[in-house]
């Protein structure tokens, strides 16, 4: 019995999604406003025109948000120089993978730099309020130069503000 | 247009000038009669003297650079790092003017300029509050704050540095005041930047 569970378990981590394996980063997210919150987590990484489902959190507008972020190293080597990039922009559907941050649509955006040895942690914690009424992508981002750049580390919800 | 935090910061290569690369070469540009000239030749001591009394100061002072600015649709105010205590600073705020319900950008970079190790768990908090009037001694009320956030993250020594670009709207008259400061920079001084805001 032991080893019939011992193989499921085995062939459902090997069919996960690769950005679901132990990665570099672990990513966390949480949005609120002073009624309800919403978390994500570090998420596999899509096609550039796919729709994806990921978490959501509906609010009226007006109101403020906190958004709290939090990257730590799941590596035990040393990257070097990672960027961690946050940003709220305006988005046109549920789902939808991030667009251009053109200024216009872009909320808050924040960047910074940092080496992640062993356990090393970075966080943020980021008041904003929407541009109007609308769909926004929230995401947190790690990218570590080292790694081709198509290797994406990121947690990611839409807010739906009516 | 404010540059994205991400372009500042992320792709230094692609922007040097922005990251502090080598600065272009004035002593060749044109003067005002647009006639290039070679540069003057200058008493040579005096300004090694000068050039070390500057690299004193300089080496004395600061751990981080910070520029901060707030941009609206008729004016605009940048400041740059000051040092506390005492709690407000050495320098006058510059003041930006704005109107109410007017689209303002708030934005800062706060790097690192410190060359000896990795300055760690510092804490980088900026805020919008509401303050009785400009260049006020009196901390501003953060409990009423428009907006405020704060990054935990190691300083890389020179090249660490973190940026944020945000876009508000503030809808009550009154003077604000606009701050980023570091919190826990294992120093006996603590950086910050900031700037009066009047909105009316």
């Amino acid at each position: 019995m032991i080893r019939w569970v011992a193989a499921g378990l085995l062939l459902m981590l090997y069919a996960a999604p690769a950005g679901l394996r132990a990665g570099p980063f672990v990513i966390s997210l949480e949005v609120s406003d002073e009624a309800k919150k919403q978390t994500a987590q570090l998420q596999p990484a899509a096609k550039a025109n796919a729709i994806v489902k990921r978490p959501s959190l509906k609010a009226a507008a007006g109101a403020r948000f906190t958004a709290k972020w939090k990257v730590s190293s799941g590596s035990k080597e040393l990257m070097k120089d990672v960027l961690v990039h946050f940003y709220v922009v305006r988005i046109d559907k549920p789902g939808q993978m991030p667009p251009p941050l053109e200024p216009k649509s872009v909320v808050i955006e924040s960047a910074l730099t940092m080496d992640f040895a062993a356990k090393d942690i970075t966080s943020g914690e980021l008041q904003f309020r929407p541009l109007g009424a609308g769909i926004y992508l929230v995401r947190i981002e790690a990218q570590d130069p080292a790694q081709p750049r198509e290797r994406e580390y990121f947690a990611a919800m839409d807010l739906v503000v009516k | 247009m404010l540059p994205s935090p991400l372009k500042r910061i992320g792709q230094p290569r692609r922007v040097p000038h922005l990251m502090g690369g080598p600065p272009m070469p004035h002593n060749a540009a044109p003067s005002a009669d647009g006639v290039v000239r070679a540069p003057r030749r200058v008493m040579a001591w005096p300004c090694a003297v000068l050039a070390v009394l500057l690299f004193c100061g300089s080496a004395r002072a600061e751990h981080f650079n910070i520029d901060l600015t707030v941009t609206g649709k008729t004016d605009s105010a940048s400041a740059s790092a000051d040092t506390s205590p005492p709690a407000q600073g050495r320098h006058p705020r510059p003041v930006c003017h704005a109107k109410v319900g007017e689209d303002l950008v708030l934005q800062f970079f706060f790097s690192s300029n410190f060359p000896h190790n990795v300055l760690h768990k510092v804490t980088v908090r900026f805020y919008v509050a509401p303050e009785k009037k400009a260049a006020q001694d009196a901390p501003a009320d953060r409990e009423n704050a428009v907006t405020q956030g704060h990054f935990v993250m190691d300083f890389k020594p020179d090249t660490g540095k973190v940026g944020l670009r945000q876009r508000l709207k503030i809808d009550k008259p009154g003077v604000y005041l606009v701050r980023v400061e570091s919190e826990n920079s294992d120093s006996d001084h603590e950086h910050f930047s900031a700037i009066d805001l009047v909105v009316e």
